[in-house]
């Protein structure tokens, strides 16, 4: 069964990680060799970029967490013949161009002087990731049958005991895949924060920057190397400390 | 953007205006005999060239270009003289002429004809990115005006030749009364009006025009890169950073002044222009120390598989009648001087076609070295960062 | 309760569509269909809609199989390094665009339809994989463990019981897929060659001069009121069957 594997397997190895070890091979200053573009992390700005980001990521999955845990709930459990209509409901704003969708964000935010403002690039960004949250949930969610709550209310529980002891737990791999496809991509956003935030800095407009803007293929990939480092290593760390239980 | 009611008078008015302009060039140069042999030999040329170039044109031709650039029609007036199949003309535009560049030195993007501006060209001229151009099959270079030969950024035109240009100043709303005539509002934040309009001002993105205009408010030649002037630029900038909402390109500014989320912003005139129309409250000007004269050029790619048809459509779009009828459609200036004389009252609007006097202390875009470029690099990252 | 809180939730969601919905039926003077009109006639923009409509229906089946297979498989036995298919999430887009740019290039792999379409095949697996894997770990191996009991054998338990049970999660990783193929500009822009243009490519061209042509926002509408209309269909259809 573990064949099962190898055609996702080996797609990513030909059309990611080959691709990708050209990027490390920039980091490292191909063609030469130099370690001077990863020194140059050390530099106090790159952690002001990184902190940017962290905090807007931060704040974007766990508003989007909070906000879209009761609509998926309700498409899993409550919507009944409605599921799938309000998943595409859910999904259709999202099938306009990103940048359109800003655009009137921008037009909504203009007269209320939240632009360029922090306030105006966490809109955004939740606005533009909520249904990555609410997918995940709602796939988790729907395992839960309508029975197992209806058993938990008569043998006495609370409603905030159901919840707490029977939806939460169920739903415990939804919310991680939720964070995971919120957190890691806000992470290294660049659109939102470009457009709704001025002069707000993340390793997203670092990195754009640096390949499209200054046309530094060496440090744009050093940058991003160690970037996904510490991301990829901050995953493994938390699977070992959760065990496998999660996902 | 054109329907067919104007397409076919455009045909025919650049068809008439070729003619007269081919033809009737003598009315240009006034006066002498030596002009007028000049003109028929030049005619003369022309005609060989023609015939030459006609031979070898492959049937295909691919242009990327900014958008709302070109006259559509133009294209069809293209494949009609040369013979190419019209849908085998393909014309695509970019975001961001850095995607260009991009392509370019990953490894080739492939199309004919692209559209840089000058400080791209300078980098992709030093990256060896373009081709040499044949000046043999482009004639009609020699309808440009003086004041664009020799660039700093590609001198004798080697790789590039001038499609459009334009100024680099400050566009301002309706509310800004007192408009902006003097960089000492932008940079200086004793000045008040940093303070009154406390981020509702936006800056260039691309760091040269930001850099050139501090050197200017500082007084220094635009190419002075000695380390302690970018040290004096790097202080300055980090003074404005607070009072500004951002670093901005058209994409940002140009809805941002529209939608009153910007006051007043450094802008590319041609934006302006296209702004006015939809838009009444808005106005430009370069400041009195001066600004930036840009020009959009154009280039063939090293890769291009088109060189024959890339060289034809670049001398075309030169061509006095079509610069003439392709500047007054999409508003931008041209640099062909025998095309000034159809198109007068664009030369009227200071908006379009700075003032003699502010035009005096305008700059062309400076070429750089790589290690310079690198120091600009940084200063702008560390000044972004804050 | 709850329900009023969804229907305020959804009012956020649309009312910046709102707006551009409502841009593309009128302009200066007032009310009118002109752009769907202009836009029938705008064969640029009609190619470059089938254009984003193939990439995205295809990269969103060829993932959701990828990516499906791949999260069972690691699930089932427990395998690890999973991390492996989280990279593509992780990784700068831009970066992961002039990567693939490179790749080709190094290639001489030809650009257009394929080579944007291999590149959103590669990241969309990482998104199924995430999705669908949550999905299934919720479930005991027991029920599959019975299929097998009872007689069948792996291949009919994976399609017959693991499909069913892991289909909302197959459909929400194939809404996500097709979403983030639909609307992709940066991987596509680096990856595509002359002649082949999506919507997206079309969209962040015009906005980079400051307007975006009202056409585009009527070809937006128009698509809301297809999806709208294909998925109420699709309830009535399930539920009338069911």
């Amino acid at each position: 069964m573990k064949k099962l594997a190898i055609p996702g397997v080996v797609y990513l190895l030909v059309l990611f990680y080959l691709p990708f070890f050209i990027v490390v091979l920039y980091s490292l200053g191909f063609p030469n060799f130099t370690l001077e573009f990863y020194a140059e992390v050390l530099d106090p700005w790159f952690f002001k970029f990184f902190l940017n980001s962290l905090l807007i990521a931060t704040i974007t999955t766990v508003l989007c967490l909070v906000l879209a845990y009761p609509v998926a709930y309700y498409i899993a459990l409550r919507a009944q013949r409605w599921k799938n209509l309000l998943l595409v409901l859910i999904i259709l704003p999202f099938w306009i161009s990103l940048l359109l969708r800003t655009y009137a964000v921008m037009v909504i935010l203009t007269p209320l002087g939240l632009m360029f403002t922090f306030t105006a690039v966490v809109i955004g960004m939740v606005y533009d990731y909520f249904p990555f949250m609410v997918l995940p949930l709602y796939a988790s969610l729907e395992k839960l049958k309508r029975s197992q709550l209806e058993a938990s209310y008569i043998l006495g529980a609370s409603p905030l005991k159901t919840f707490l002891k029977v939806t939460l737990p169920h739903s415990k791999p939804g919310i991680v895949a939720g964070i995971m496809l919120v957190f890691i991509p806000s992470f290294g956003e660049f659109v939102v924060p470009s457009m709704l935030g001025g002069t707000y800095v993340t390793i997203g407009t670092l990195t754009w920057d640096l390949f499209l803007r200054y046309h530094d293929w060496w440090r744009g990939s050093a940058i991003s190397v160690i970037y996904m480092a510490i991301v990829l290593i901050a995953i493994a760390i938390y699977m070992k400390k959760a065990g496998r239980i999660e996902l | 953007m054109v329907d067919k009611g104007r397409r076919d008078f455009l045909k025919i008015a650049v068809a008439g205006v070729a003619g007269l302009a081919i033809g009737g060039v003598s009315g240009f140069f006034s006066g002498s005999s030596a002009y007028q042999r000049r003109i028929l030999e030049l005619e003369s040329e022309i005609e060989k060239l023609k015939s030459q170039t006609q031979a070898v044109l492959e049937k295909e031709l691919r242009v990327w270009n900014w958008s709302y650039y070109i006259n559509d029609a133009l294209l069809d007036i293209f494949s009609e003289q040369t013979g190419i199949p019209r849908d085998r003309i393909i014309y695509e535009e970019f975001e961001d002429p850095n995607y260009v560049l991009t392509k370019l030195e990953a490894g080739g993007s492939g199309y004919d004809v692209v559209i840089l501006p000058d400080y791209c060209v300078d980098i992709a001229r030093k990256k060896a990115l373009l081709a040499e151009l044949d000046k043999k099959m482009i004639p009609n270079v020699k309808f440009i005006d003086e004041k664009f030969r020799n660039p700093p950024y590609d001198p004798e035109w080697r790789f590039s030749i001038v499609y459009m240009w334009g100024s680099t100043g400050f566009a301002w709303r309706s509310e800004v009364e007192e408009g902006v005539t003097t960089l000492e509002q932008i940079f200086n934040p004793d000045h008040e009006f940093l303070q009154k309009y406390k981020k509702k001002i936006s800056m260039l993105e691309e760091a040269m025009e930001v850099i050139c205009f501090a050197k200017a408010y500082l007084g220094k030649d635009v190419n002075d890169w000695s380390d302690s002037t970018l040290q004096e630029v790097k202080e300055v900038l980090l003074a404005q950073r607070p009072y500004l909402a951002g670093y901005m390109g058209t994409e940002k500014y140009y809805p941002g002044l529209k939608i009153g989320t910007i006051y007043v912003a450094q802008a590319y005139n041609g934006d302006i222009v296209r702004l006015r129309g939809e838009f009444e409250s808005v106005s430009f000007a370069v400041p009195e120390e001066g600004g930036t004269i840009w020009t959009d050029n154009l280039c063939i790619p090293k890769d291009a598989p088109h060189k024959n048809s890339a060289h034809a459509f670049i001398n075309f779009l030169l061509d006095p009648a079509v610069s003439a009828v392709n500047s007054e459609f999409i508003g931008y200036a041209t640099p062909v001087k025998a095309s000034w004389q159809f198109i007068e009252e664009m030369l009227e609007d200071p908006v379009i076609y700075p003032p003699e006097e502010i035009q005096k202390k305008m700059w062309l875009i400076p070429s750089v070295s790589d290690e310079i470029r690198r120091k600009i690099t940084k200063l702008m990252l560390e000044v972004k960062a804050g | 309760m709850m329900r009023v809180y969804v229907a305020i939730v959804f009012f956020f969601l649309y009312a910046p569509i709102a707006f551009v919905i409502a841009s593309s039926f009128t302009d200066d003077s007032g009310l009118t269909l002109k752009w769907f009109e202009k836009l029938m006639q705008d064969s640029k923009v009609i190619s470059a809609f089938y254009n984003s409509l193939t990439v995205a229906i295809l990269s969103t089946f060829f993932s959701v199989i990828l990516g499906t297979s791949s999260a069972y498989a690691f699930l089932r036995t427990k395998m690890r390094f999973e991390s492996f298919f989280y990279t593509p999430i992780v990784i700068p887009e831009i970066t992961e665009a002039l990567s693939l740019l490179l790749f080709y290039k190094l290639l001489s792999f030809p650009l257009g339809f394929t080579s944007v379409l291999l590149g959103h095949i590669a990241f969309n697996i990482a998104f199924v994989f995430v999705i669908v894997k949550s999905r299934l770990s919720g479930y005991e191996r027991s029920i599959e463990e019975a299929s097998l009991t009872l007689g069948a054998n792996e291949i009919q338990t994976f399609l017959k019981v693991t499909i069913p049970l892991a289909m909302p999660g197959i459909v929400a990783g194939a809404l996500i897929a097709f979403t983030l193929s639909w609307d992709n500009f940066v991987k596509t822009v680096f990856t595509t060659a002359p002649g082949f243009q999506t919507l997206p490519l079309l969209i962040w061209s015009q906005a980079a001069r400051g307007v975006v042509s009202p056409t585009l926002s009527a070809l937006t509408t128009l698509m809301l009121v297809v999806s709208m209309i294909l998925a109420y269909l699709y309830v009535r259809i399930s539920t009338q069957r069911g």
